[in-house]
């Protein structure tokens, strides 16, 4: 409303969004991970005075300190970037209150750059004890940095007692942020080992590889293991609609969660029969279909994540279309397009309900829904009359609870009908096969 | 015109404007640094990567190469924080003009990693992939320049709210840019010409570094990294001077007298950057942290153009203010820290370079 918006034919800003940030979440995680796997197999290594494994420590260093983390830090900066053009409001929202929070996980995340690549480049110049140390530092500056961002991304959906105490430290503190940090650091284990089975299958020397599988395999069973309990530490801090969503409140959402269940149960049963069992013939393709697995289960997670938060965006501060609910009074008596600063309708077409409800549609559904493509409204109300139209926008947020209220005035509502219907006209002719909805169907569907 | 200019967060700042204004400023200085250092010593490895083997120049390309991937890995990533500080100080203009070239804007990202990519791969892998290294590198430079064409389009059009409704009303599909800007170009030449200035700083200080061990090649890549600077840093200030004279009047005056406070700024920043020059033979040292001072002041001269092309449209001054000690406090300590532990991280590097002792075997 307040910005203009990016209009994304076909697929909407949203899927750019799960594009990109599913890309990040699978990169930063077991960039982390990945701290961690190198500085205790390092320690492995020297313990056991062993050159094989410190070699392949060395080797495994290379890659993931200069491609992973440049790739991680790039669509990591790249998933506020998107965000930020599809939902300017809401990033508006979080950097004002989280600056600091962002400026510290900025220190942090730093310290990483900088100790990953004096780590890498310390392999054979540095003393052990040294190395290890620099090791350390890298890696705990990476587990600072998900600390303090994890706390934001987990108040976008348990902002806890921020609303009240309008505190910072309660928004960061929010009752998700402790479980979800530890399922995202069970996340972080279980992706390194993932990595560290590609590289690992790949060694040349049997008895090295038969070593390094295993205890690659070793790593995604025990963090994959732990991330169930911590998921369901996390899901007990839902708001219960969160909750309901996830768990058959709607079908795409539920379908979403299972496939996550489902995708990091074959993952583990994946690494126990093959890379555990059959270390020696475990191949790079499978290990890359285990980390295939991985990325899908981590996208369906992050997936549901951002789902169960809907009708909002910051729950309870923000709806989904950057519409704020303590907004909802100033803005329906006003009118919602004589409050918009980008999409007042011209003189002329203030006399055209279709015109104003396309203006509507753009600055109350757009967020979530394309004309045509994606999640499409188009289909979404194929075969609707103008009465069941009306109804259902008047009582949007009680008939559907994953949507936001309708925010406007009668004359507005009016338009968005009126869009609609005009819509379903020039539409591929669905309306035309379907007979439309009449007033029985829509009082046996409420 | 209708009214665009979006409201002010009602969230608020989280401290005085005139801190975060400040750190702004640091951080945007040090992102600017390593930029230079990335794309200017990019050109130079290019530059002298035709040289054939023996000839001082192919040394200089292949030290300058090594240092590539690091500097670009902390350009992007000193470059987060002053990103975050114009979203909380200028969010209102800057969120606006990123939507309107919202495809272009996005493009950033992929270029980036491309161009990292292709560094990496022409590098530090150059036997995967032969004879395309160079042009794989020339490749990397041309998506680093294409970047830093993106960011002074959003930067400049982010300084035109008049501009804003009409580019919406032509297109609201994000592809919006500022083409028909005359600060656009002459700033752009600014900002690319000041990368060759500042490697060429840091090409004569390898000289320095390697001094006892390459008595000869020191010297050539001392007299090379300050030519490189000298002829950098005169094309510098004529397309500075075109950069001026493109500001709006009201603007640009500040900066010839009408505001004592800019004018100089601007003057102490020419004249850091001519005792530079006039240094820059006897002591790379000095001229470095002269320079580095020098690109304080034009970062402060940019800030204040940004200011005065806003105002009154958008003033960081009269947000309100929600400030929270604690975490500011807690910010600064952990500034703190963290400089403590890139400084021991740097020292701990430069201690061991050279070395091949350690912990694995080569």
């Amino acid at each position: 409303m307040n910005y203009p918006i990016w209009d994304v034919p076909l697929t909407g800003g949203g899927l750019l969004i799960a594009a990109i940030a599913v890309v990040h979440v699978f990169i930063s995680h077991f960039a982390i991970g990945g701290g961690l796997f190198l500085v205790l197999t390092e320690r492995m290594g020297l313990r056991a005075r062993d050159a094989a494994v410190l070699e392949y420590a060395r080797h495994h260093t290379n890659f993931l300190t200069l491609v992973i983390l440049v790739f991680g830090a790039v669509t990591g900066v790249g998933v506020w970037w998107t965000i930020a053009l599809v939902n300017p409001t809401a990033v508006s929202a979080l950097v004002h209150l989280f600056a600091w929070v962002w400026a510290i996980a900025w220190v942090f995340f730093l310290v990483e750059i900088v100790a990953a690549l004096v780590y890498r480049y310390g392999w054979g110049r540095m003393d052990a004890r040294t190395h290890q140390a620099v090791g350390w530092v890298y890696f705990g500056s990476a587990w600072l940095s998900l600390l303090m961002i994890n706390g934001i991304l987990t108040f976008m959906l348990t902002s806890g007692k921020w609303p009240e105490t309008q505190s910072l430290t309660d928004a960061w503190m929010n009752p998700g942020m402790l479980p979800s940090l530890a399922m995202r650091s069970a996340v972080c284990v279980a992706l390194a080992g993932v990595y560290a089975l590609i590289t690992s299958s790949q060694l040349a020397d049997l008895a090295l590889k038969e070593r390094m599988v295993r205890y690659s395999a070793k790593w995604v069973i025990v963090g994959a293991g732990v991330i169930p309990f911590a998921g369901l530490w996390f899901a007990g801090t839902l708001p219960e609609q969160a909750r309901f969503l996830a768990s058959g409140g709607t079908p795409m959402v539920t379908a979403f969660t299972v496939a996550s269940v489902l995708l990091s149960g074959l993952l583990i049963t994946g690494t126990v029969f093959g890379p555990m069992l059959f270390p020696r013939q475990t191949h790079v393709t499978f290990a890359c279909v285990l980390a295939a697995l991985a990325l899908g289960a981590t996208g369906a997670t992050e997936w549901v994540r951002e789902a169960v938060r809907k009708p909002y965006v910051i729950y309870e501060y923000m709806y989904s279309n950057s519409l704020r609910p303590a907004d909802l009074a100033d803005v329906s008596s006003l009118g919602l397009l004589a409050s918009s600063r980008w999409h007042v309708p011209a003189k002329s077409d203030w006399n055209d309900p279709v015109k104003i409800g396309r203006s509507v549609f753009r600055v109350q559904c757009s967020s979530c829904h394309t004309v045509s493509g994606l999640n499409s409204i188009r289909f979404a109300t194929r075969g609707w009359d103008k009465a069941l139209l009306d109804q259902q926008i008047q009582y949007l947020n009680t008939l559907k609870g994953a949507m936001p209220p309708f925010i406007g005035t009668d004359e507005e509502r009016g338009g968005l009908v009126a869009y609609l219907i005009s819509l379903q006209a020039e539409g591929p002719g669905a309306s035309a096969a379907l007979p439309a909805r009449s007033e029985g169907e829509r009082l046996c569907r409420r | 015109m209708p009214t665009v200019i979006p409201p002010i967060d009602p969230l608020g700042l989280p401290a005085a404007a005139a801190l975060l204004k400040a750190l702004s400023l640091l951080t945007f200085t040090l992102h600017l640094v390593a930029m230079n250092v990335t794309v200017g010593g990019l050109m130079m490895a290019l530059v002298y990567g035709r040289c054939r083997e023996g000839h001082p120049g192919a040394l200089f390309a292949a030290r300058m190469r090594a240092l590539l991937p690091s500097a670009m890995a902390l350009t992007i990533t000193l470059g987060v924080a002053p990103l975050l500080f114009v979203q909380v100080l200028y969010g209102q203009a800057f969120y606006t003009s990123s939507v309107l070239m919202a495809w272009s804007w996005l493009l950033v990202i992929p270029a980036l990693c491309v161009a990292y990519l292709g560094l990496y791969l022409a590098y530090l892998r150059p036997s995967w992939i032969g004879d395309r290294s160079q042009a794989l590198a020339w490749f990397s430079v041309a998506l680093t320049l294409l970047v830093a064409a993106i960011f002074a389009n959003n930067m400049t059009l982010m300084l035109q709210p008049g501009l804003w409704a009409p580019l919406y009303a032509t297109s609201a599909y994000g592809i919006a840019l500022n083409l028909g800007d005359p600060m656009l170009p002459a700033r752009y030449l600014h900002t690319v010409l000041a990368a060759p200035v500042v490697a060429g700083l840091v090409g004569a200080l390898m000289g320095r570094r390697f001094r006892s061990p390459d008595a000869e090649w020191a010297v050539w890549a001392w007299r090379t990294g300050v030519r490189w600077f000298h002829v950098g840093a005169g094309l510098l200030m004529l397309s500075g001077v075109w950069y001026l004279l493109s500001l709006p009047p009201r603007v640009g005056s500040q900066f010839l007298g009408a505001s004592a406070h800019d004018t100089g700024v601007l003057t102490l920043g020419i004249v850091l950057g001519v005792v530079a020059l006039a240094v820059a033979k006897r002591s790379a040292w000095l001229a470095t942290v002269l320079t580095g001072l020098g690109v304080g002041c034009m970062v402060v001269a940019r800030h204040r153009v940004r200011e005065y092309m806003l105002y009154p449209h958008v003033n960081a001054a009269g947000i309100p203010v929600h400030a929270d000690s604690v975490w500011a406090i807690a910010f600064a300590v952990t500034l703190a820290l963290g400089a403590a532990a890139v400084a021991w991280l740097v020292y701990r590097a430069l201690r061991c370079s050279g070395s091949t002792e350690g912990a694995a075997p080569d």
